[in-house]
């Protein structure tokens, strides 16, 4: 978790959206680049991060200490829509993915949560605001039920009654982007029919990124209309509109 | 004190511009940074059609720098004159159109465009992104068809024509001789070296393209050492230095190496208001080494 205390002016972020986080001023920067990170809260003046260590930028992040100075640049990109009253809101993470998704968890508090990790280890639940219902799943049992989080996904909405059109909004990592797209991509139209009920599903993907601001042009993900950029025209997409999604960086 | 300096008949404020394909349209860094106290702004490289550019992923970052295989990606000329550079003029700042083409065609076709729209104030030839296809690189590393295409292309514009050279070649002075025989009144130098990543994990390369480009501090040395060796072959050609620019130290060292203006690439991705910092940095330097004209350093390197 990096808790980060703006030391200028600036506009709060909404869910599904991102910071550029670097380096400060000053310092001789290695790594050069920011890397994106997605805000999961802000309250009290406050933007909460949730990182998980992955390489070189995140293991000097790891090592900060309070009262640190980062470079930021944020809130960037397009975030998750908002739902539609009588729509119901289904949020999927994996992994990590819980972070760009926290947000809505607190937008939404009748929404349901899927959340699936590796094992008990790699669940982070202490940060997260409570959802009217949640569904944990790990892949060895070790905490929730076991089994993959999409097939209790598909379950559940197998199960649902076709009343209320679903919004489906998840993040996690690349397996899981894919197999969501085939999930509920639909060749013609917006909305898929799975046993009746309307089910329209939007991801956050990931793709390495240089600027952040649409100028790099390095972070394409391929799209039905050609190359979009994830940080600009994302990271949120329609499962429709996405061809491959990003590959595993 | 006079940071104004001037390239193949322009002017420009100070001598600090952006590098292309660093910098997007220009109009992208609006919120970071005053565009009007830049010496120039150098657009993303155009083509006279759309291009889609490579797939991804298209960025890694190696040791003190980054590899990418953007592949040129790029709105258009037309959708350039018509969307982009009516709101850049806006600013007064010295507008310079970065072009390639796939042919010779291509090139000549594009200048004309460029030159045709009013308002652009300069155009750099790129004939050096190492992201084509391996028959793309002639124009670049071939003296001939370098000479084919420059001459060309000068035929098409009557716009001062600035040449960016490849570093990825054996003899740098002669690309260089030879650009500007063929009608080049400057040269921008280096565009980025030709490189490769691996994860060993996966064993697979970094960048779907196998190799990119390389850019950032890790290429400084490459570049000053090209720039000198080609402003001691071609002291009145003005060179526009750049190659791992990240502060106003850095931009000193390319001036005493012969440069007269300097681009900034990669060090916009890390701090989007680096431009900035260099300016004011050359400033002070001006100052602490009570010199009135930055033109009295160029090339000033005592060897
Ligand atoms: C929109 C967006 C939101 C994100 N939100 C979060 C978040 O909230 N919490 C979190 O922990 N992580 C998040 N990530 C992933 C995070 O950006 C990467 O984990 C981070 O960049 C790794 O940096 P590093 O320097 O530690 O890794 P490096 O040393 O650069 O590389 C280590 C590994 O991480 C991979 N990697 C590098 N850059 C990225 C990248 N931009 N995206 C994905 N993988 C990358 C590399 O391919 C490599 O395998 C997000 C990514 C995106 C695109
Ligand atoms: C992401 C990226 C895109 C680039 N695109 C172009 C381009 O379109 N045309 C061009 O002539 N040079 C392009 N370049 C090269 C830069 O303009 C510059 O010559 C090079 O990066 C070295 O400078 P730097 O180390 O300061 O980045 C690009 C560089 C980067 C990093
Ligand atoms: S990160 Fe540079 S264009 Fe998206």
């Amino acid at each position: 978790m990096l808790v980060l205390s703006p030391m200028s002016e600036t506009p709060w972020p909404h869910a599904g959206q991102f910071y550029m986080i670097g380096q400060g001023v000053g310092t001789l920067r290695e790594p050069l680049l920011k890397r994106p990170f997605s805000c999961m809260d802000y309250r009290d003046g406050l933007l909460y991060f949730m990182i998980k260590i992955r390489g070189r930028l995140t293991g000097i992040l790891s090592n900060c200490t309070p009262g640190a100075v980062l470079e930021l640049i944020g809130p960037l990109g397009s975030g998750f829509p908002a739902v539609e009253p009588g729509e119901r809101l289904v949020i999927v993470a994996g992994g990590i993915g819980i972070a760009s998704v926290a947000m809505l968890l607190r937008d939404y508090p009748e929404a349901t949560l899927f959340y699936g990790v590796r094992s008990a280890n790699d669940l982070f639940v202490d940060q997260l605001p409570s959802v009217a219902r949640s569904y944990i799943t790990s892949d060895d049992g070790s905490v929730g039920l076991m089994g993959n989080v999409l097939e209790h996904l598909r379950q559940y909405i197998a199960s649902t009654a076709g009343d209320m059109a679903i919004k489906v909004y998840a993040c996690g990592p690349h397996a899981m982007t894919e197999q969501l797209c085939r999930m509920f991509a639909v060749k013609a139209g917006n909305s898929s029919e799975t046993s009746g009920v309307t089910v329209e599903a939007f991801v956050s993907v990931e793709e390495r990124m240089a600027c952040g601001i649409a100028t790099c042009l390095g972070c394409t993900v391929s799209t039905v209309d050609g190359y979009r950029l994830v940080c600009k025209d994302g990271p949120v997409f329609n499962v429709n509109d996405i061809i491959t999604a990003a590959h595993e960086s | 004190m006079n940071l104004e300096i001037s390239i193949a008949g322009l002017r420009l404020k100070n001598p600090v511009m952006t590098a292309s394909g660093t910098f997007g349209y220009g109009l992208e860094y609006a919120d970071f940074l005053d565009l009007n106290s830049l010496g120039g702004i150098v657009v993303k490289g155009l083509s006279i059609k759309p291009s889609m550019g490579n797939p991804p992923p298209r960025i890694w970052e190696t040791s003190c720098g980054m590899l990418n295989s953007i592949g040129l990606q790029n709105i258009g000329i037309a959708a350039f004159v018509q969307d982009k550079l009516p709101l850049l003029r806006q600013y007064d700042t010295t507008i310079i159109a970065n072009f390639f083409g796939n042919t010779i065609d291509e090139f000549v076709q594009g200048a004309g465009m460029l030159t045709e729209a009013g308002g652009v104030d300069a155009l750099e030839l790129n004939v050096s992104c190492p992201n084509k296809e391996a028959g793309w690189s002639a124009f670049g590393t071939d003296p001939v068809v370098l000479a084919e295409v420059v001459g060309q292309v000068r035929k098409a514009t009557t716009l001062p024509l600035i040449v960016k050279l490849s570093p990825n070649v054996t003899d740098i002075v002669e690309m260089a001789r030879v650009a500007v025989d063929a009608g080049a009144d400057a040269l921008s130098l280096i565009n980025t070296l030709s490189g490769m990543a691996i994860d060993i994990e996966s064993k697979r390369p970094r960048l779907a393209n196998i190799v990119g480009g390389l850019s950032g501090p890790a290429i400084k040395p490459v570049a000053i050492r090209m720039l000198w060796q080609v402003h001691r072959a071609l002291p009145s050609t003005p060179l526009i230095g750049m190659g791992g620019i990240m502060t106003a130290d850095d931009a000193i060292e390319f001036i005493l190496a012969g440069a007269r203006a300097v681009a900034i690439g990669t060090a916009n991705f890390v701090n989007p208001q680096a431009t900035l910092q260099v300016i004011g940095g050359i400033e002070q330097y001006l100052i602490r080494h009570q010199i009135e004209d930055i033109n009295d350093i160029v090339g000033g390197v005592l060897c």
